[in-house]
């Protein structure tokens, strides 16, 4: 495993400022990360900040922000690139920005309650694939301010009856407006040329500096093929929990029929639905915790909610097989 | 010293019944698609309302428009429309008309001759996902459209990527925007005349139009 090596400039000190953290309070408002202090130029950045140990940090009026963001740029990558697991490898508080600039730090979610037999534990992980369908308020995306009213989202089913591959990454795009951002990774579809891992983006060129077809490249494509693994394996979740939610349907029908008794399908039908909608508001609500455990927004953000939305969604799954099992209890 | 770029590639390719005329969206010499990021793009020169720009000077405003595009996209644009039934004689149009596919979540809208106010949401939320296609068609004079057939058409991409598929369709012309590009196929005359009001358009952005290869003219077939 590797440690973040960060060059030094002759002549420069290095030195740490961890953000302090006022008391816990309950979750709300949007999510803007602890990257406050990004916004004024010649700071150090709580995202530098967040991949050192506690004791160094970066001295702002001896850095210029150029050099700043490189170091911040080599930190990123070192932090990417050890073989720590990227969710565990961040050393960031989490926590949210109120309006008044306080930061209060995160409760992380809840935890995931017991399943019934393994179909059970098949179809949780369905639920924590639910991330996928919903979109989230996101303020900046790899450190830079988005408009507001943008939104990230991580599927749209309404790409995949229209011949289109699903093979966008994510979307930022803002409320109203025909503006939008993603990263894709697939192949030229037509005879345009571009990189596998690229930007496909329309009206954001201003404001993210990638035009559309844009290559990822450094920190961008190492998060782009993480992003794409972590997507992939929500996808079959997702489908997997459908599966066998309509196989335990079909199951609970025909034992009812052989009993002449209404319970099983009924159980059954309530596990299904109370599942799918628990682990919705359960996914819904684990990307807003895991968002908020990221140390940013953008694929910190994104990477994070993923792992949130997982936990979230199966413990909301879980929660309605307990629903069930506590209205049919024999 | 860097020479300035200011070339706007229009390919160009003519089977005889049809022109068709492929829009670079990017600046370029037209010798090859440029790689991204080397020129600028039409983005950066024309702000972000480019494509419909372009599209102003491919559509006529004086026939029946035929917009396929997505729901959310269609809806995005508040237009609405009447449900449409399965073949309409375009002459009657007079308000906008949709065929809507629940399960893939697309739309062919129908929007009546001369509707500035349709026409421009069309011009300006058309193409706006570069990853799938749009097509606009327009109505040839006294045309009787099988929407149905309009719409099987749009759905498959080897029909529309297939230039001896577009010139056997019922459409004064066919505009297609994919993969950041917009493509149109038109009667060699009315050509002329779309080429000319790029070449204006280019003026007036401090561009000239240069040819593109001939293998951009229009989508690349499904290999």
């Amino acid at each position: 495993m590797g440690e973040p090596s960060i060059v030094v400039p002759a002549g420069k000190q290095v030195r740490v400022e961890i953000t302090p953290l006022t008391t816990p309070t309950p979750l709300f408002g949007r999510v803007h990360g602890i990257c406050g202090a990004e916004s004024t130029p010649g700071q150090c950045t709580d995202l530098i900040s967040a991949y050192m140990r506690p004791g160094e940090a970066l001295d702002p009026s001896l850095l210029s922000q150029a050099q700043l963001i490189e170091v911040e740029n080599q930190m990123r990558e070192a932090a990417l690139t050890t073989n720590d697991h990227l969710l565990l490898g961040l050393r960031a508080t989490p926590a949210i920005e109120e309006v008044s600039g306080r930061l209060n730090p995160i409760l992380a979610p809840g935890s995931v309650g017991p399943g019934s037999s393994w179909l059970s534990s098949m179809g949780g992980l369905g639920g924590g694939g639910i991330y996928q369908l919903m979109s989230f308020p996101i303020a900046r995306f790899n450190g830079i301010p988005l408009p507001m009213g943008s939104r990230i989202r991580f599927a749209d089913p309404g790409r995949w009856f229209s011949g289109a591959m699903e093979s966008r990454l994510f979307t930022i795009s803002v409320d109203g407006t025909k503006k939008y951002f993603s990263w894709d990774a697939h192949f030229p579809v037509g005879n345009k040329p571009h990189d596998f891992f690229h930007v496909n983006q329309k009206g954001m060129a201003s404001v993210l500096g990638q035009t559309d077809h844009a290559a990822l490249t450094g920190t961008a494509l190492v998060q782009a093929k993480q992003l794409r693994y972590l997507k992939i394996g929500g996808r079959i979740f997702l489908v997997v929990g459908v599966v066998i939610d309509t196989v335990q349907l079909g199951a609970a029908g025909y034992e009812s029929y052989q009993t002449g008794s209404a319970k099983p399908v009924a159980k059954q039908a309530v596990r299904t639905a109370t599942g799918w909608a628990a682990a919705w508001a359960g996914a819904k609500a684990g990307v807003v915790a895991g968002g908020l455990a990221g140390v940013e927004t953008g694929p910190g953000l994104v990477l994070t909610a993923i792992g949130g939305g997982l936990i979230g969604g199966v413990a909301g799954y879980f929660g309605g097989n307990w629903i069930a099992d506590w209205l049919f209890d024999d | 010293m860097t020479e300035r770029i200011d070339g706007w590639p229009v390919s160009v390719l003519s089977d005889g019944e049809r022109t068709y005329l492929g829009v670079f969206d990017r600046l370029g010499d037209g010798r090859s698609y440029p790689a991204s990021d080397t020129v600028p793009t039409l983005e950066e020169i024309g702000g972000d309302d480019w494509s419909g720009e372009v599209l102003a000077q491919l559509l006529p405003a004086e026939r029946v428009w035929a917009w396929w595009t997505r729901t959310a996209v269609h809806r995005n644009t508040g237009l609405g429309g009447e449900r449409a039934p399965a073949a309409v004689d375009v002459s009657t149009i007079s308000r906008p008309l949709v065929r809507r596919l629940l399960l893939e979540r697309m739309t062919l809208a129908i929007l009546p001759a001369a509707d500035s106010g349709a026409q421009a949401s069309v011009l300006e939320w058309a193409g706006v996902d570069t990853d799938l296609a749009e097509q606009v068609w327009t109505a040839p004079d006294g045309a009787r459209w099988n929407l149905d057939e309009i719409v099987s058409w749009c759905q498959v991409p080897e029909q529309w990527r297939d230039r001896s598929s577009v010139t056997r369709q019922p459409a004064e012309r066919i505009v297609t925007l994919f993969d950041s590009q917009i493509f149109c196929a038109l009667a060699p005359p009315a050509a002329k005349e779309a080429m000319k009001r790029l070449e204006t358009l280019a003026r007036r952005w401090g561009l000239r139009v240069v040819p593109g290869p001939p293998e951009y003219a229009w989508v690349a077939p499904l290999r």
